[in-house]
């Protein structure tokens, strides 16, 4: 998919800068990601020391920063809130 | 010491206030006007229709109606600005012609000539031109159209994003067919071609600010064989079609309880969904009855019809996976209510905020 | 999505909602306040209210931090964005149409000033990764949920040695506020729906003093409707029982201690301040964070003169005792007036999930039950 380009270096430098141009992430009137409170559960796909590419079960993908929750491996569980995990799952 | 309201009082208040005329009070232009629900509502309502004061603009039909020596003909307008201008099921030269010619379909006319005018930035790149260009005149081709006229202009660098696009387009309403809000009786049942959200979020997949992922493709595409095998198939009992476009199938759904003051009921367990496009909504909090269409009608029938209008869709590929989403009702009045997969209800409002700007 | 259709069983919530009437004494009503917006988008968004006898009400709570935002705090960063050419000022989507008293963001964009939503902070960092001349402040917003991710883009930003990037710190925290509620004289509320995603952070354990200081129960909850409506079965039962208590319903996700790894982030990148002003609520102590000294040159109200305008809220608005639940939406003097979400004044009518503006698009149907079966 033009632009989608999650596949990060895995090793090296911070991820590769893909400009956040105005989209409304997070519309008020149908609960935002802040205000709602939103977190989603993702599965890693690959992992590095500090970032993490993770998938939901409908194909999409998303790099994740795992500093918060330690270690993670191919296969985790991870509950994601504005692209930073807060929770390994255990389920 | 202010008086104080009974509740009853207060709720007819709003009722009142509700049903104005929209108020354009704003002192900038933002993103917001553009979005295609309350504040482009204030705009159009507010500003644009009172200066321009004629009874066919009020209407504020898809297209305009217009009786010309004998002959029914149906005239519409629609500007792109996409961004990006190409993207996974399409480009802004395809929206270009399928958006103005499926405005003219859904007031029973069949599309038959457009105008086109480009605004270029300075700088683009030939070959994106060209393949744009190229896409037009497909899109024509399918969509049945000839692009007749036409008008470019140049601006600086700077002063616009790569390539605008505005179409004008003219079509014949055959005689006998007559499609038009006001003609949506309670009773009605609504259905809609096919499955919702795809165009908005493939473009916003498009952009690839989110690092996401997932394989959603734009709809774009000519809705007149639609409208036409509907046609044929329930006649004079087709009472209405929208494209559900800017502010999707939600929007549409409002435009016409505000218009008739008829309450609009839906089931949601029955919207055709994909489910990466479900998936992409609960990520990013949106709502895909909310989320732009390029090819999908939302369609009000008479009951003893609906049968038929959904086979005649359904024996069409772009209307394959289509469906009896809900009907209408006496009440609510002027609202829009939803079953919600949970069995629970809730109220469908216009849209306030600006989901996504520029997806068409 | 995981977790999601079997959290949406149309069958389940009909047991669950013949469990809480059955648990309800007859002629007692209770108040029950959802802190966090979140659950009232669920509420909204699912129809979770026609599942619940009449005698229980639901109370939307502070917890959707763009609507506790004052006006001042909007009109601050409009200024700084507004006075310097080369800054890209950065939010959340949501915080877009806040208005200030000198318009929302999205209104001083439409002036002329760079101000882009990003989905993360870490995406505001990418920007002044890309954009090495200009300097780049992200507007942080929110509860304990999204703290920790501003957090870790301090940390990584400084990490990376990135000097065009700063940080307007905006972030609140849910206990105060909760205590503010609970402080009030005139309370009516029985019980707290406590937050889901808040509560992976901080944990269960700071909930404790409602129920040992002021008798009421908490249940951590989730946010698929069927979490919800366990939830409030749990407090019925505790009622039901003479028990009050922290239980957790939303154990899948939220554990009993909270994140320590996230809390050790946040207490080296944030400190209190003393007092914070909510929309609706006033002032209230120890209620907000900012950067602690150890990333000062990251702090935004540092970095540039921050003209503080303080805005009152209007004297005629009585969210706090809206959100209190002392007074309905439609009892407030401004209500429908001079208050609509168009023009809102009070946060309880700025996000749609606010009491007022909930109540101003459904109030008129709320009562009645409308039967949907198409």
């Amino acid at each position: 998919m033009s632009g989608a380009s999650p596949l990060l270096p895995l090793a090296g430098p911070a991820p590769p800068p893909s400009l956040g141009t105005p989209v409304d992430a997070c519309s008020i009137d149908d609960g935002c990601i802040t205000c709602g409170d939103v977190a989603v559960a993702l599965r890693v796909v690959e992992a590095d020391a500090y970032d993490a590419r993770c998938r939901d079960e409908t194909g999409r993908e998303e790099v994740v920063a795992t500093d918060l929750v330690g270690p993670v491996a191919a296969g985790d569980l991870l509950l994601v809130h504005a692209k930073v995990a807060l929770e390994k799952l255990t389920a | 010491m202010p008086k104080q309201f009974t509740e009853h009082e207060v709720i007819e208040r709003i009722e009142d206030m509700r049903r104005r005329r929209p108020r354009f009070i704003d002192e900038h232009i933002t993103m917001s006007h553009g979005a295609g629900g309350k504040a482009s509502r204030q705009l159009v309502e507010g500003l644009i229709v009172p200066a321009l004061e004629n009874p066919t603009l009020a209407a504020l039909g898809d297209a305009a109606v217009l009786a010309l020596d004998g002959a029914r003909l149906a005239f519409t307008t629609d500007s792109f600005v996409v961004q990006p201008i190409t993207f996974p099921g399409g480009s802004i030269g395809e929206l270009a012609v399928n958006g103005t010619a499926n405005d003219l379909a859904m007031v029973g006319a069949r599309p038959a000539w457009l105008s086109a005018a480009l605004i270029l930035e300075e700088g683009l790149d030939a070959q994106v031109l060209a393949a744009e260009v190229g896409a037009m005149g497909a899109a024509a081709r399918r969509a049945g159209v000839a692009i007749v006229a036409g008008d470019t202009k140049v601006v600086q660098r700077g002063k616009a994003d790569m390539l605008y696009i505005t179409t004008t387009g003219v079509g014949a309403v055959p005689s006998g067919v007559a499609v038009a809000p006001e003609l949506v009786r309670p009773g009605d049942k609504v259905l809609v071609s096919g499955t919702i959200g795809d165009h908005g979020v493939a473009i916003m997949l498009a952009r690839g600010e989110l690092d996401i992922d997932a394989d959603v493709s734009s709809d774009t595409q000519p809705l007149w064989p639609l409208a036409e095998a509907m046609l044929e198939a329930c006649g004079e009992s087709l009472h209405c079609m929208r494209d559900a476009t800017r502010g999707g199938v939600a929007t549409v759904l409002n435009e016409i309880a505000l218009a008739t003051r008829l309450g609009v009921v839906i089931d949601e367990q029955r919207l055709p969904l994909r489910p990466e496009v479900v998936g992409a909504g609960e990520i990013l909090g949106i709502d895909p009855l909310y989320v732009a269409n390029e090819g999908k009608l939302v369609a009000f029938v008479a009951p003893e019809h609906a049968d038929a209008a959904l086979d005649a869709l359904r024996s069409h590929p772009a209307g394959a996976d289509a469906a009896i989403i809900g009907e209408v009702r006496d009440e609510p009045e002027g609202r829009v209510l939803g079953r919600t997969t949970f069995g629970g209800h809730r109220m469908i409002d216009m849209l306030v905020g600006d989901p996504l700007p520029r997806i068409c | 999505m995981r977790f999601v259709d079997e959290y949406r069983d149309p069958e389940l919530a009909r047991a669950l909602a013949a469990q809480i009437a059955s648990l309800a004494e007859p002629g007692r009503h209770y108040k029950i306040m959802e802190v966090c917006g979140g659950h009232t988008h669920a509420i909204y968004r699912f129809g979770v209210h026609d599942f619940l006898p009449e005698t229980i009400e639901l109370v939307h709570g502070p917890g959707c931090p763009v609507c506790v935002i004052p006006m001042g705090r909007v009109d601050d960063a409009v200024a700084i964005a507004e006075q310097h050419d080369d800054v890209i000022l950065t939010c959340f989507g949501d915080m877009m149409r806040v208005p200030g008293s000198t318009g929302s963001f999205l209104d001083a964009n439409a002036r002329g000033a760079d101000i882009r939503m990003v989905y993360s902070p870490l995406d505001a960092l990418r920007i002044a990764r890309e954009n090495p001349e200009k300097q780049v402040i992200f507007y942080a917003i929110g509860f304990e949920t999204t703290a920790p991710s501003t957090a870790l883009t301090l940390v990584r930003a400084k990490g990376e040695g990135i000097t065009n990037f700063s940080v307007f710190c905006n972030h609140v925290t849910i206990i105060p506020a909760i205590k503010a509620i609970l402080d009030s004289p005139d309370l009516r509320l029985d019980a707290f729906i406590g937050p889901g995603h808040v509560s992976t952070v901080i944990g269960c354990r700071p909930y404790e003093f409602v129920p040992a200081q002021h008798g009421k129960p908490v249940v951590c909850a989730g946010f698929e409707p069927l979490d919800v409506l366990e939830s409030i079965a749990w407090i019925m039962r505790q009622f039901a029982e003479g028990r009050t208590e922290v239980e957790n319903q939303y154990a899948r996700i939220v554990p009993w201690d909270g994140n320590p790894q996230a809390l050790r982030v946040m207490a080296d990148v944030f400190e209190l301040r003393p007092h914070f002003e909510w929309r609706g609520l006033g002032f209230i102590s120890h209620s907000a964070l900012k950067l602690s000294s150890r990333y000062a040159e990251y702090d935004t109200e540092l970095r540039y003169p921050v003209p503080g305008v303080r805005v009152a809220d209007p004297k005629s608005c009585q969210c706090g005792e809206v959100l209190k639940g002392v007074l309905k939406p439609w009892e407030c003097k401004v209500f429908g007036t001079a208050c609509t979400p168009e023009t809102p004044i009070g946060t309880c009518m700025v996000s749609s999930e606010g009491a007022c503006a909930a109540y101003y698009n459904y109030g008129r149907y709320a009562k009645k039950r409308m039967h949907v079966e198409v």
